[in-house]
């Protein structure tokens, strides 16, 4: 009876069980379809509306025509960096300058960047959240070409709905063609612009930062060692290079490093390349040191295998076993926090940095010491230093007409952008008697964000720390970077997708260590180099070297 | 009708109080599981109309492929070993140790002290892994920590499979135990007199009362743990190494081997990470099904299913 | 809980004890100790850190961390107050759920019992994966960017259902049941006015893991929050991190130029945070342990 009874269960709870797979199998179809087909809103994409709506109505007419809107549609963009805490203020006076504009837009900001367990924005577009219409994207956010040949960000002169042609015409001659070729590559649409350039300082120029403070206390003259117009790339290997730091050792004590190595910036200057290709830091590209737009060699290598690249990091090993370089920037979990603190407390001898225009007097000024940027290379401009800093806007968003007329006027109105960069006059900034702005300093301390990755700096109005003239003579150091040969190459990583795969664990391993010097590179280049080879290097760069070479060709 | 509801009143209220939680898990665990078919899809957004059900119509089916990646490494072994070893020596140790402390406090005559130490037990479990990542590198900063005179830490792995097993039995043990107290606090206590009048001795007790009485709660933890054994504590293996490089023989295990190649910026991640949790999935069900044959077959009344 | 220990039998020896009391005090003790670690970092200076490094008895004390934190203002405020209210909202619907859900499968008369128990179960081991999961949960559950986006995708943990199943069998003796039955009292009845009662150790053990559940998350806030303003206090804490990351990026790639400075979160800043964000369960815990141990009194009941 009672084994009856158990078997009775037992039949009922398969019974149970295949119901619900049924059930949960229907259930899935029905409710993903219905949530996700828009009732009230319809994305710009799909051409059989039947639907009257807001979006819908300005489609077929003169686009060009601003007054011709009525409704004002709601865009959200993602911007990149977390110091805005209250943007209310900024919000209602943006929204008003786009309703003077006659844009038919408001704008939504959200304001977080992504980490490393995990970028929210990377989670918003891989699981197709529909309530964000513009992403940020650059060097250490969302990868702009990964998400544009994946097709997460559309394709902006799509042949069926020009948008760039219809909503953005200011805008793109607003920013220089180098920056959207960078923008250009290959997607699920074909060859096309799939995002926006950020229009800064897109010149790509590495240079020592070099506490002179410090220095001259210790009885050196940075003009025998440094020339502040020259490129000091050498001065890594000069003696006295050395004998400066000895003796920041011997006055400033054990705890002191002199050496604040960021691997990120040297290594690139190092190996003279651009790396981020892959996002693997492993390749080596010749420039011709007189005219970089032509490679001395057009292809790639390892850097591994290059006697520069092994030089410095022979060098840097050397200058680690004699304690000049702190331990910390060794584990990737804290070098950060170590860099970024001791470069503002001063605490520091030489370390390197990606030249910023206009960014000596305020490094100076914020760490309290005299700071000298002697650079290490010329000014490059690359895919990658084109590519720093971008918008694009998500397959997902259902206002893509909406966000091109609200990037049209941002990226051309000097109020509007002003408003968004700097804040609102009389609360976060004031204008003195040259016109420029002047920062409230506490007002600001709620709304400060990143003014260089806030799309077109070239609108703003300058401050009164950068001067009259700023914007020009900005403009004038963009206008010195030279094009490279790797300018507008973008690789495409699908194919080796799964070499880079393992390749990540091998370059995690040795990477950082050996570009801190924390490594003997007598044992570990080796070791490195056969790691790298036993996970398909070598098909990576054969991959690398075919698709550029298909770029020469087709220039 | 009337008579149906008489005879199976009891069942229909039962089964009412099960309803929210049913639903609850129809809506947010059954439902998704359609979902894990893009693991074996090149998963794309649909240009025209990309909603998740469009997507997954529209991508290209592509085999295992995605699961490809887990083994492409040439020291993918080594980051199984690592992650199959670590979790039986956290079950092993975690649910020896937390057995013992349970029973060692429950036999304290003191209670002000056993709820002392309870409470002092507990706290590591509040802790968040980011946070027990400050103070472990507070031990073991290389310039300024406490142990920095000992050895250069970070670059030598040896120690580490003693770093990360302290760790994680430093959080999770007072937590174990604290179930394990909760259940040694429920057992009859007429069981005891009964023994003592006997004249059994304490050892004697501990074995033949307060063991078997835990039985279940001791086979259930680890049944679920064996289900776990190729999913390792991502905030242990992430925030205490902090990714060092030359730690990763010892610290390398499959949940930040994926994470790793997330970071990688490769098309084609979010079918590889879906892959990834599939595989883990299947490899826990097996282990599950396993460890409870062989509960099932040993006690009947204590398997799981 | 006295008249417990009056009738412990023959008791372990004093030497058992002492041994007890080194072991497992000991470990107590190693347990709390980096614990107040923290809170000595968190109240060195900056100048003590550099100096002499990471230590219990730092050079100079200081309250500027936490001067900072409270600097925070009203963020620090809200972020607390989101936590408090998505902890015990969700730590009460959750428990509740739990209970009922746990309580079928624990009474042995149940005929779905099984099923039930595997519905649940299957769920420990297979799921849909992140992606399929946040797709559910905001479309076609409408969740997105508000508290309840916090608390509704917790609410079921298996691994606490099967706790309190467990509880619920060694405790709860069937002849109590079934007494209440004959006494007249419904299903319900029984559960709240004699089982729950009974079953306090049990359901204290859960709420207490359930609220640390939700304190501690900060893994739905990065895949539903977008306002600050409902962030709670540890995905406050993350972001913070995040700036730091933030600002090197500025400083190595972009130049820092326009970066605002004031807000960089020193290391005594993210101390002070992880303390302010710890002291509040810390003190919790007290009130749930009261429960875990204190007495039961079902011996007389069971056979």
């Amino acid at each position: 009876m009672k084994k009856l009874m158990r078997k009775e269960k037992g039949v009922s709870g398969k019974l149970l069980l295949l119901l619900l797979v049924m059930m949960v199998t229907v259930m899935f179809i029905v409710a993903c379809d219905d949530a996700e087909t828009p009732t009230t809103d319809t994305p710009g994409t799909t051409d059989t509306t039947d639907v009257a709506d807001t979006t819908d109505t300005d489609e077929p007419t003169e686009p060009t025509e601003p007054t011709e809107i009525t409704d004002a549609t709601e865009v959200t963009i993602w911007f990149m960096g977390a110091s805005v805490e209250d943007d209310a203020a900024v919000i209602e006076a943006a929204n008003a300058r786009l309703a003077e504009l006659g844009a038919g837009v408001t704008i939504n900001p959200i304001w977080t960047g992504g980490w490393a367990m995990g970028d929210p924005a990377q989670v918003a577009l891989d699981t197709g959240d529909n309530s964000i219409d513009i992403f940020w994207t650059g060097s250490w956010g969302l990868n702009f070409w990964t998400n544009a040949s994946v097709g997460n960000f559309i394709r902006l002169d799509n042949p069926d709905n020009d948008l760039l042609a219809r909503y953005g015409q200011d805008m793109y001659a607003a920013v220089p063609e180098a920056l959207w070729d960078a923008f250009t590559t290959d997607g699920p649409l074909g060859f096309g612009i799939y995002g926006i350039p950020g229009y800064k300082d897109y010149a790509q120029m590495y240079a020592w930062d070099v506490n002179n403070t410090r220095l001259e206390e210790l009885g050196f003259d940075f003009d025998e060692l440094f020339d502040e117009n020259g490129i000091n790339y050498a001065v890594f290997f000069d003696p006295q290079f050395e004998a400066a730091m000895v003796a920041a050792k011997e006055m400033y004590g054990d705890t002191f490093f002199p050496l604040l190595i960021e691997p990120e910036t040297f290594v690139r200057a190092a190996s003279n390349a651009d790396l981020d290709l892959t996002g693997l830091s492993a390749f080596h590209f010749s420039f011709d040191p007189s005219n970089p737009a032509n490679p001395v060699d057009p292809t790639i290598g390892l850097n591994l295998e290059n006697e520069d690249f092994l030089a410095v990091i022979d060098r840097l090993h050397h200058f680690w076993n004699q304690g000049f370089i702190d331990p910390r920037l060794a584990i990737p979990g804290e070098s950060s926090t170590v860099l970024v603190e001791t470069a503002i407390a001063g605490e520091y001898l030489f370390s390197q940095v990606v030249y910023a225009y206009g960014h000596t007097a305020a490094a100076s000024d914020l760490r309290g010491i005299d700071a000298r940027f002697p650079p290490m290379s010329r000014p490059l401009v690359s895919s990658v230093s084109a590519a720093g800093s971008g918008f694009a806007i998500s397959v997902y968003s259902q206002n893509q007409e909406a966000a091109m007329r609200f990037m049209n006027a941002w990226y051309t109105d000097n109020q509007l952008a002003v408003i968004l960069s700097e804040g609102v006059e009389g609360i976060h900034w004031n204008a003195d008697a040259d016109g420029l702005i002047v920062l409230d300093h506490d007002a600001r301390a709620g709304y400060a964000p990143w003014r260089f990755g806030m799309g077109n700096i070239f609108v703003l109005t300058p401050r009164d720390t950068d001067g009259v003239g700023y914007f020009d003579r900005f403009q004038a150091y963009n206008a010195a970077g030279t094009g490279t040969s790797l300018l507008g190459f973008t690789f495409d990583s699908e194919p080796v997708g799964l070499e880079i795969a393992s390749l990540q664990g091998v370059v995690d391993q040795f990477h950082q260590s050996l570009t801190v010097g924390a490594i003997d590179p007598a044992t570990a280049v080796e070791e490195y180099l056969s790691a790298l080879r036993a996970n398909g290097i070598d098909v990576v760069l054969a991959e690398l070297n075919a698709q550029l070479q298909a770029f020469y060709a087709a220039r | 009708m009337k008579t149906f509801y008489t005879k199976h009143r009891k069942t229909l209220a039962i089964t009412l109080m099960m309803l929210p939680g049913a639903i609850w898990l129809l809506l947010l665990r059954y439902l998704p599981m359609g979902g894990a078919v893009i693991a074996f899809q090149n998963y794309r957004p649909y240009p025209n109309n990309p909603t998740f059900l469009n997507n997954i119509l529209n991508s290209d089916f592509v085999g295992f492929n995605n699961f490809r990646f887990i083994f492409a490494s040439d020291r993918a072994w080594i980051m199984i070993r690592n992650t199959l070893a670590y979790n039986a020596v956290f079950i092993v140790l975690t649910t020896v140790l937390a057995i013992a402390i349970a029973i060692g406090l429950s036999e304290l005559r003191r209670k002000f002290f056993a709820k002392l130490y309870q409470t002092l037990m507990f706290y590591p479990f509040f802790i968040s892994w980011v946070v027990a990542g400050y103070f472990v590198f507070a031990f073991l900063d290389p310039t300024f920590g406490l142990l920095s005179h000992v050895r250069n830490w970070y670059f030598d792995p040896t120690g580490w499979p003693v770093i990360l097993t302290s760790a994680n039995l430093w959080k999770n043990l007072g937590f174990n135990a604290v179930i394990y107290l909760a259940a040694i606090t429920s057992i009859d206590h007429g069981l005891y007199e009964a023994a003592a009048i006997d004249g059994a001795s304490k050892w004697k007790q501990v074995w033949s009362i307060t063991i078997p009485s835990i039985k279940p709660m001791i086979i259930i933890l680890f049944i679920l743990a064996v289900g776990r054994i190729f999913n390792a504590d991502i905030g242990l293996f992430w925030n205490i190494p902090q990714n060092m490089g030359p730690l990763q023989s010892v610290t390398e295990v499959m949940d930040t081997y994926v994470l790793r190649i997330m970071n990688a910026n490769i098309p084609g991640a979010t079918g590889m990470a879906t892959a990834a949790g599939l595989f883990q999935q299947v490899v826990g069900f097996v282990c599950i099904m396993f460890a409870n044959g062989i509960v099932r077959r040993l006690d009947r009344e204590s398997s799981l299913f | 809980m006295t008249t417990k220990s009056k009738f412990r039998g023959n008791n372990i020896g004093r030497l058992g004890e002492a041994g007890i009391h080194i072991l497992v005090g000991g470990f107590a003790l190693l347990c709390i100790i980096p614990f107040i670690f923290i809170i000595i970092i968190a109240f060195s200076s900056a100048e003590s850190l550099r100096t002499v490094g990471y230590t219990f008895f730092p050079t100079e004390w200081t309250t500027a961390s936490f001067r900072a934190a409270f600097d925070m203002g009203d963020q620090l405020w809200r972020s607390f107050f989101n936590s408090v209210i998505v902890t015990v909202v969700g730590t009460f619907f959750s428990v509740l759920i739990t209970l009922l859900y746990a309580y079928g499968l624990s009474r042995p008369d149940y005929p779905l019992r099984k099923p039930f128990a595997f519905f649940l179960f299957f769920t420990m081991v297979f799921g849909g994966g992140l992606v399929p999961t946040v797709v559910v949960i905001r479309n076609v559950l409408g969740l997105s960017n508000s508290l309840s986006a916090l608390i509704i995708p917790a609410l079921i943990i298996p691994f606490h259902v099967i706790i309190m199943r467990t509880f619920l069998k060694g405790s709860v003796p069937e002849a109590l049941i079934e007494s209440a039955r004959l006494d007249g009292a419904g299903e319900f009845r029984t559960l709240f006015s004699i089982v729950v009662p009974i079953s306090k150790p049990g359901i204290a053990t859960v709420s207490l893991l359930t609220a640390i559940n939700y304190w501690n998350d900060w893994f739905l806030s990065l895949l539903f929050i977008r306002d600050r303003e409902l962030f709670p206090l540890q995905y406050l804490l993350m972001e913070m991190q995040q700036n730091i990351e933030f600002l090197r990026r500025n400083l190595a790639l972009v130049g820092a130029a326009n970066v605002n400075f004031a807000d960089l979160p020193g290391e005594g800043l993210r101390m002070a945070l992880a303390v302010i964000i710890v002291i509040p369960i810390a003190f919790a815990y007290p009130f749930f342990q009261r429960y875990i141990i204190s007495g039961l009194t079902i011996g007389a009941v069971k056979e």
